[in-house]
């Protein structure tokens, strides 16, 4: 079809012309691209969409041997032998209790990250395994222990055990991995081996200390991480090692001893906006009794400092007890506490699906109203 | 999920809980070739660290000769802390015992603990109540 005449003075190769999607004529239709909605991850969840090129990859016999597939994209690798020549690598090993099997030039490769002038192997993709064998055993004891939990509590309260945030502490603060901050100048001048390096957290930083007191943010390429990033980058490639070394079980026991063993208070990680409707609407849904709030024992009701103590009842069923210093506040918290006794129900004894003896259990049927 | 709002939060290091993680992670000694007050150090280097460093395998030794000084024992820990002990005019079994003082130890500073419990969970039994003792056993003003 012949639109006619189109009137235009600018060739339109010229791109950058066009970048605030200024019509040149009434019957070129220029749409403004609406930009891709930020999807919101949580810094656990890594592994979307991430393929590796065939060539690359020895693939094993079985699809399945997730510990064997080997990667052979890598100009440089530093052997076994020369790992085992430096000190801060072997201290490390001893020091978290890896198996023999466990080789220290994997440990190496945990420690160094991608970077812009690396032609060693990096622990890219070693992190992406570890991460998600971190998510499924984290996720299966917290599904298993609460399994009444929202699932956005059940995501925050993931985060917070395999988050950036926490792995950077488990690697940095109980680990005692050092990150490699002199420059190669400082490292000649104080005549260490070249090949100590190896022994340190490696990666390209977002942030730069250009001058002593200035500090530079935000120094983004594709290989730039935050020191957090980095940290526990390289806690989940040592997690994917003791996989490759030892198998499932050590892996899963590696991972309790040293990252679910942390303390994390869920109750803490609740807040209720309008706990009494809340209430209100989940007691209808399980087709139990409207809840009612009885004070059960007050004291000083005339004085300054009063106290109530109420309960927060279901018909004869006693859900909740609250405390405070006014019948409004006592109220709420009986409340609250009676919510936190539903979501935050704990089977005794709770077996998660991986160990032998996990039979199935009944996980309530989750959230039935929004 | 409407109405219930998330508070993040970073879990919290509990070393021991689950597995042990040794706190002294390295120990750099320094003394001079040729002072009378590294004498002890030296003979300690000498003698025994071999036998010493092999027993801390998880602890990476760093020995460093600095001429004209006195010696030092420096430990650092995984918490980013360090420790130091002069060891001058010491011989060779107080560097020893002072080495595995810096080796047991946590890199925190000694302090005196004023509860004898110290614990990052609530109690079980829950805060104790005035209210909820019978009536017949409370404290009548």
């Amino acid at each position: 079809m012949n639109h006619g005449p189109r009137i235009s003075f600018v060739t339109r190769s010229s791109t950058t012309r066009f970048l605030r999607h200024i019509s040149i004529s009434p019957l070129s239709k220029v749409v403004a691209q609406s930009k891709p909605k930020p999807v919101h991850k949580f810094s656990y969840e890594k592994s979307n969409n991430v393929r590796m090129n065939g060539d690359d990859l020895e693939t094993p016999d079985s699809a399945t041997d997730f510990g064997d597939y080997i990667r052979s994209s890598y100009g440089l690798k530093v052997s076994e032998e020369e790992a085992q020549k430096i000190p801060a690598i072997l201290a490390l090993h001893a020091r978290l209790n890896l198996s023999p099997k466990f080789k220290k030039s994997t440990l190496v490769r945990a420690l160094t990250s991608r970077m812009k002038n690396n032609d060693y192997a990096d622990n890219h993709q070693m992190a992406l395994f570890g991460s998600n064998m971190l998510s499924y055993y984290t996720t299966e004891y917290l599904i298993t222990t609460y399994p009444r939990l929202p699932i956005g509590i059940l995501k925050a309260a993931t985060d917070a055990f395999v988050g950036d945030f926490s792995l950077h502490d488990v690697g940095k603060n109980v680990w005692g991995i050092e990150e490699d901050w002199s420059t190669n100048l400082e490292k000649y001048l104080s005549k260490e081996p070249k090949l100590f390096r190896f022994g340190r957290l490696r990666y390209d930083r977002q942030a730069k200390e250009v001058e002593a007191g200035i500090t530079k943010y935000s120094i983004s390429s594709e290989t730039s991480l935050s020191t957090a990033t980095a940290y526990a980058n390289s806690v989940r490639a040592i997690v994917a090692g003791v996989f490759a070394a030892d198998g499932e079980r050590e892996t899963k026991d590696f991972i309790y001893k040293h990252v679910l063993s942390r303390n994390v208070d869920i109750s803490s990680m609740l807040e209720f906006e309008e706990p009494g409707k809340l209430l209100a609407r989940l007691l209808k849904t399980k087709s139990m009794e409207a809840p009612t709030i009885r004070l059960i024992s007050e004291t000083g009701r005339q004085s300054s400092s009063p106290t109530f103590i109420v309960g927060c009842f279901s018909g004869d069923n006693l859900l909740g007890e609250g405390q405070g210093t006014s019948l409004k506040e006592a109220r709420i918290r009986s409340c609250v506490s009676a919510l936190k006794a539903f979501y935050l129900y704990k089977p005794l004894e709770p077996r998660v699906p991986s160990d032998d003896s996990f039979k199935p259990l009944f996980v309530d049927e989750g959230e039935s109203f929004y | 999920m409407a109405g219930i709002n998330i508070l993040q939060q970073v879990s919290k290091a509990r070393n021991g809980v689950g597995a042990f993680v040794h706190p002294c992670r390295k120990i750099i000694i320094t003394y001079c070739n040729f002072g009378g007050s590294s004498k002890g150090t030296r003979d300690f280097l000498r003698m025994r660290l071999k036998t010493f460093a092999q027993q801390y395998p998880q602890i990476q030794f760093h020995i460093l000769q600095k001429p004209g000084f006195h010696p030092v024992l420096r430990a650092q820990y995984t918490d980013g802390l360090e420790k130091q002990i002069c060891t001058r005019k010491w011989n060779v079994d107080v560097v020893e015992n002072k080495l595995k003082l810096l080796i047991n130890s946590s890199g925190r500073k000694l302090s005196k603990p004023k509860q004898f419990v110290k614990s990052l969970n609530k109690s079980v039994r829950g805060i104790w109540s005035p209210f909820h003792v019978d009536p017949s056993q409370r404290y009548k003003v």
